[in-house]
């Protein structure tokens, strides 16, 4: 077992949070394939983001991380796949293992690591290309350049985001000229299209109305079946729709961690309670 | 008597319909829209000048315009003269073209490295010295271009004539290189870092993000900054005139002598060409070509640096021509998408995770591949703003050495003879100081009045906009076209003659629209709740901006004045023909004749005695020492009222 220790003397109130992971995993089977962050601290030009996180987010699982804006929860996020060495004065410690690797090391190539664990922003990011363009963009960096093979992949990417209906006829339109919710399937499908294993998603409806976020649901539901999806919301109601596990987050602190139903039907702790019944504050 | 005492006042009773703004309001104010419209005044001069001198050299017996658009032989002199503008035209193409090809490259790469790759203490040391080299006059380039790089150049191709093309071109790359810089920059950093984010979230490389995300992404922008230089290349006289000859070409071969545009209308005011002949009126034809073809590139650059500025480079709205465009011919052929019910009532399918496209194995290899073309890529945009800096450090040193040893204090201050023992830069000097003085004089209070009334004052009227269109062409104006302008309006049409008065005046209209532009800057930079706090207690709109804004904007727009003026010190073309050659004394008035330390320069490095050529560059050192030192005083300012400022 490495859920049920991992957490560190970080209990400020008493409260028992080590047994916080006890609850994680695949009923407490563990997996390489799993996320086993240890101990996470990340500055911001040497002011705390992040403090001391420790979490098990679980294979072909849909984790979601929710807390008040500020919290860290994008912040923690983007670690995963170290978007932060992007961020000029963005520092952190901790592991992060994943397929027996610590891919907070140093001699992880952060390109090859975003390969395998996709990202999906806030806001629809397609390039000012065409949708073709847009999907085929990271297969062509791999090294695919067979046209044949290029719209296989633009197609099956556009099937598994659940857009391929409605651009099948202009691929070569800009991606630009897509609605919203059209963009951000297309994001996703570009994630796709490197063929990662996990996905992570910040936020990924909040720029959109409720038809296209329920489009966005119902694709992360699908999506899980195949991959790990770790996906930050400020909307309480969908993590509690569409997580398996919920992490809830203040402060830069993991406050509580454990599987969607058990954080919103029965939280221990009184903040999360606090939280989630809307008395908060 | 209560704590608030609101017993009698005479404001108190005040009619409400009585007019606050008085008469010195509104004088205010109309001096200020006077101001603002002197730019179309301005406009006007030049139109008058080009058309009018254009007209004269046509009305020539041996001139027609056909034979000038189409003829293929410029031979202004002779028995036989010849006016087709082909040479001279493909001259200037050659000229900037050539810079262009070296300056776009080279600046592209070296604002990609300034934007995407530098950590900002490097940044913050390196943009300002790339924008140095926009700072140091052209006549300076020039000389360098002849007496340094030229011995180089006939090294490396001695079938190379001792005035060639490309021993200018090597110089202009450098000069329109912080053009190209500093608005490439803009507009890669305008690039949203979503952008960025998204190419590189998916595993590229910081390089494949840069090449192929964020330069397209900029690419509207990278074009503007290059036709931006193009203008400057097209409309730059005085690298061309010193070192690329005076017989006009149309061979296209950079190793020979040339002559463009800027160059030939120079040429007749240096040579001794007989007054009321074609071949002095063919100055003003020329120029109408010129003035043409820089206001074409500029137009369409600026409008792009427009977009950029409002921030939509990435998101075209078509404008109404290309809307109408499509809508008659690509939706016509293209059946609009029809929204079937399957589409919107939507499951996603079963997501197949088995079939694989990307082959695993060759990943690393791959990976391995882009990782050195990304060192190999970012190396080059090193490299570039490396040369930028090896350029600006060989020219200063350059002159430092070469005219160090002129330096003396007779050179400064003696009354200059004809031997060569005798030269000395006091009459251009003190010459040069009542020019700046006197251009201060006129430049200054027509620009920051403008600058108040498109501020504080206008509305947004078709007026005011075809004023701001009016400014933002004169800024684009080559510096030349303003010498033939001063020639015709200045020294003949008000019958200044060849005065200081006359010279001022034009340097005056042509630093004009940058003061007015830094001043609006300057205006800008006062916080808008000053206005409202001032206009709520019933300040009028003038008594607003004397007391409130103005005083908070002062050091902004010295600072501005001054960057300026440093600019109109340096100019040569303006006043080539104006100024006198040689001076013994200093001007004692207005209306006396006079000369400047560019023209000194420019005289002494055409002068056939080496001597007078270390002259040349001690008088270049004197005015690199003046304008570092305005620099510097337009900095230290800066730098005070930005560490007083409490807002």
């Amino acid at each position: 077992m490495v859920f049920g220790f991992l957490s560190s003397g970080n209990n400020k109130k008493g409260k028992e949070r080590k047994k916080l992971h006890d609850s994680s995993g695949n009923n407490g089977k563990r997996s390489s394939n799993d996320i086993i962050l240890k101990d996470i601290n990340i500055f911001y030009s040497g002011k705390q983001a992040i403090k001391d996180v420790d979490m098990t987010i679980p294979e072909k699982k849909v984790t979601a991380f929710i807390g008040p804006s500020g919290c860290g929860k994008s912040t923690l996020l983007r670690n995963i796949n170290r978007m932060n060495d992007e961020i000029v004065g963005c520092t952190y410690d901790g592991e992060i293992l994943w397929q027996g690797t610590d891919i907070l090391e140093k001699k992880v190539d952060p390109v090859a690591l975003r390969r395998r664990i996709g990202m999906v922003f806030q806001k629809p990011n397609p390039f000012p290309k065409t949708i073709f363009d847009n999907i085929a963009y990271g297969p062509k960096l791999l090294g695919i350049r067979n046209k044949k093979k290029l719209k296989e992949i633009v197609e099956k990417s556009l099937r598994d985001a659940a857009l391929w209906n409605e651009v099948k006829d202009r691929l070569n339109d800009s991606a630009m000229g897509l609605s919203g919710g059209q963009q951000q399937r297309l994001c996703i499908a570009r994630a796709l299209a490197v063929e990662p294993d996990v996905i992570l998603m910040d936020e990924p409806c909040s720029a959109l109305d409720p038809i296209a976020t329920a489009k966005i649901e119902d694709l992360i539901n699908e999506l899980k079946k195949e991959y790990t999806v770790v996906i930050v919301t400020h909307n309480m109601q969908q993590a509690s729709r569409i997580s398996d596990f919920t992490g809830f987050m203040y402060l830069g602190e993991l406050i509580e961690f454990g599987k969607t139903r058990q954080i919103f039907e029965n939280p221990k702790e009184d903040l999360t309670e606090r939280y989630i019944t809307g008395r908060f504050g | 008597m209560g704590f608030f005492d609101r017993g009698s006042t005479e404001l108190k009773k005040a009619p409400l319909t009585k007019k606050v703004a008085k008469l010195s309001e509104r004088v205010v104010v109309s001096t200020l829209f006077s101001a603002s419209s002197v730019s179309v005044l301005i406009s006007a001069a030049i139109l008058y000048t080009l058309i009018e001198g254009s007209i004269k050299f046509f009305n020539f017996d041996e001139v027609s315009i056909w034979d000038f658009l189409f003829g293929s032989e410029w031979i202004p002199s002779g028995t036989d003269p010849s006016f087709g503008i082909y040479p001279l035209l493909s001259d200037t193409i050659l000229i900037a073209g050539g810079t262009i090809l070296l300056a776009g490259p080279i600046g592209i790469a070296a604002a990609l490295f300034l934007s995407e790759y530098a950590p900002s203490k490097v940044r913050n040391v390196a943009k300002p010295v790339v924008e140095l080299l926009a700072g140091i006059p052209s006549i300076v380039y020039g000389f360098f271009a002849l007496f340094t790089i030229g011995p180089i150049v006939r090294e490396i191709f001695p079938e190379a004539t001792y005035f060639n093309a490309l021993q200018a071109i090597i110089v202009m790359t450098f000069m329109v290189l912080p053009i190209v810089v500093s608005i490439s920059d803009d507009s890669l950093k305008a690039v949203p870092r979503h952008m960025r984010e998204a190419s590189l979230a998916m595993g590229a490389t910081k390089w494949e993000t840069s090449i192929k995300v964020v330069i397209p992404a900029a690419a509207s922008g990278i074009s503007a900054s290059v036709l931006l230089g193009v203008a400057r290349a097209i409309g730059e006289t005085m690298v061309v005139t010193l070192a690329a000859g005076s017989i006009s070409g149309g061979h296209w071969n950079p190793l020979m002598e040339i002559q463009p545009m800027t160059s030939f209308i120079a040429q007749t005011a240096t040579g001794d060409i007989p007054p009321g002949t074609p071949q002095a009126e063919a100055a003003f034809a020329v120029g109408i070509t010129l003035f043409i073809m820089t206001y074409f590139v500029n137009r369409i650059a600026g409008r792009v640096v427009l977009r950029i500025k409002k921030g939509s480079i990435v998101k075209k709205e078509p404008s109404r021509v290309q809307k109408f465009i499509r809508k008659n011919t690509i939706d016509r052929i293209r059946k609009p998408v029809e929204i079937t019910k399957e589409m919107i009532s939507y499951r996603p399918i079963r997501i197949d995770r088995s079939i694989k496209f990307i082959d695993k194995t060759k990943l690393k290899g791959n990976l391995i591949r882009r990782k050195i073309k990304g060192y190999f890529g970012v190396s080059t945009t090193v490299l570039s703003l490396v040369l930028a800096f090896v350029f600006l450090i060989y020219l200063l040193v350059e002159v430092f050495i070469k005219g160090a040893g002129s330096i003396s204090w007779d050179f400064l201050t003696s009354e200059p003879g004809f031997r060569v023992t005798e030269a000395s830069i006091m009459p251009a000097l003190t010459g040069s100081v009542f020019l700046m003085l006197l251009t201060l004089l006129f430049a200054v209070p027509l620009g920051v009045g403008t600058a108040v009334y498109f501020n504080e004052i206008a509305k947004d009227t078709w007026y005011t906009r075809f004023l701001r269109n009016v400014i933002q062409n004169l800024a684009g104006v080559p510096s030349i076209v303003f010498g033939l302008v001063g020639l015709a309006i200045f020294v003949r049409l008000f019958n200044f003659g060849p005065s200081l008065l006359a010279g001022s005046m034009t340097l005056a209209l042509m630093i004009m629209p940058i003061i007015v532009v830094s001043s609006e800057e300057a205006l800008k930079s006062v916080p808008q709740s000053f206005r409202d706090a001032a206009r709520g207690v019933g300040a009028t709109r003038w008594q607003t901006v004397r007391d409130h804004v103005l005083p908070n904007a002062v050091p902004g727009i010295i600072t501005g004045s001054i960057l300026s003026l440093s600019r109109a010190i340096g100019e040569t073309a303006p006043i080539l023909f104006i100024g006198a050659f040689f001076a013994k004394t200093a001007p004692s008035g207005v209306m006396d004749s006079f000369v400047a330390l560019p023209l000194t320069i420019f005289f002494w490095s055409r002068h056939a005695q080496d001597e007078y050529h270390e002259f040349a560059s001690g008088a270049i050192l004197v005015l690199l020492v003046i304008l570092l030192i305005m620099n510097a005083i337009a900095i230290f300012i800066r730098y005070r009222s930005q560490k007083r400022r409490v807002w």
